[in-house]
């Protein structure tokens, strides 16, 4: 897809937004604010690389799929 | 450079000599005080020259495609060529190459979008307007929100609403187990980051391009003096904003692209389910 490398960006941002700030709201209760949001950081980053992965795993198969098909006809 | 470049960054006397610093032009020479103010009821209307680039460029696309399908023949020739060349490009290059046959139904909106943004932009090198307007954030947003409102309803319409945002929450290829983690992560990158992207895109680069060029031409104008650093380094600036320009034409057109193109997939991610 052309929106390939702009897919990955928002994945990365968006996990590091959410996550930190899941992290910062859980502080407001427990505390330990720099220490939930770091974690909350790395967090959101590990499961955007996991989406971005994921993704790009699932569409290299359908291409690759879809380029066995175009040969074999 | 245009007058008001000239005034805002210190005036006509600031020379490398005359002991002022470097006057860096900064976001001002983005705002522009309002020519006409009116108001229509409670409403107020600040007519600025952003407005009035705006303006003009719409009435310039209109004219120019009216002109070339006035009268259209079955052998194009001159506008009609141009503007035939433009209609393909974007129904061939852009719509089915997305969408396939699917793709034709949007290639009015597509067309629209990419041929007013591209002048818009193109005011940039546009002696006396001289401003991309989609360097003004609130032009690209008002793009991307048009954008965001076609593609968002379409997806629904066309999926169901729990079908949509179900396509859109959990993208294949990742362990099942983690979709309680990462359907709210994809949830806001689609919803939320993916339309902010897509307008600051287009906005930071119509707005660096046009501090680059505005940079080096006031250096070109600051530099002159008598003296050897002065002259040659004036003639270096002068030369590098010409480039800068030629390169801004280029990049001009490949963002009023790239903006269109990425329109055309969220729409034909709309239409139909992801993979």
């Amino acid at each position: 897809m052309a929106d390939t490398a702009w897919t990955i960006t928002s994945r990365i941002a968006s996990g590091l937004l959410l996550y930190t700030g899941l992290g910062w709201l859980l502080s407001l209760w427990i505390g330990h604010a720099p220490l939930l949001m770091a974690t909350g950081a790395l967090l959101g980053l590990g499961l955007s690389f996991v989406l971005i992965f994921g993704g790009l795993k699932a569409e290299n198969k359908r291409i690759s799929e879809e380029m066995q098909r175009k040969s074999s006809t | 450079m245009s007058a008001e470049v000239v005034i805002a960054s210190g005036g006509l006397d600031c020379h490398l000599m005359s002991g002022c610093g470097f006057p860096a032009p900064g976001a001002e020479i983005f705002q522009f005080d309002a020519v006409v103010t009116f108001s229509i009821g409670s409403l107020e209307f600040h007519i600025s020259k952003v407005t009035i680039v705006i303006a003009i460029m719409a009435v310039v696309v209109m004219a120019f495609f009216t002109y070339a399908f006035r009268k259209p023949k079955l052998v194009p020739r001159g506008a009609q060529n141009v503007g035939e060349l433009g209609y393909t490009f974007i129904r061939d290059g852009i719509a089915r190459e997305t969408m396939g046959k699917d793709g034709d139904k949007f290639v009015p909106f597509l067309f629209t979008l990419f041929f007013f943004i591209w002048m818009l932009n193109f005011a940039g090198i546009v002696p006396f307007l001289q401003i991309p307007a989609t360097s003004t954030f609130a032009i690209p947003v008002a793009f991307a929100i048009i954008v965001y409102l076609t593609w968002v309803p379409l997806g629904i319409y066309r999926q169901g609403f729990v079908g949509f945002f179900k396509n859109m929450m959990f993208p294949p290829g990742v362990p099942k187990a983690m979709y309680v983690l990462l359907a709210p992560l994809e949830f806001l990158s689609n919803i939320l980051v993916r339309p902010a992207t897509h307008a600051i895109r287009l906005f930071a680069n119509m707005f660096a391009g046009h501090l680059l060029i505005a940079t080096f031409s006031i250096a070109a104008f600051y530099l002159i003096s008598a003296s050897v650093v002065g002259i040659l380094g004036s003639a270096a600036s002068f030369v590098v904003a010409i480039a800068l320009t030629a390169f801004e034409a280029l990049i001009q057109g490949l963002q009023a692209y790239i903006f269109t193109l990425l329109t055309a997939v969220y729409i034909s991610g709309a239409l139909r389910a992801e993979h």
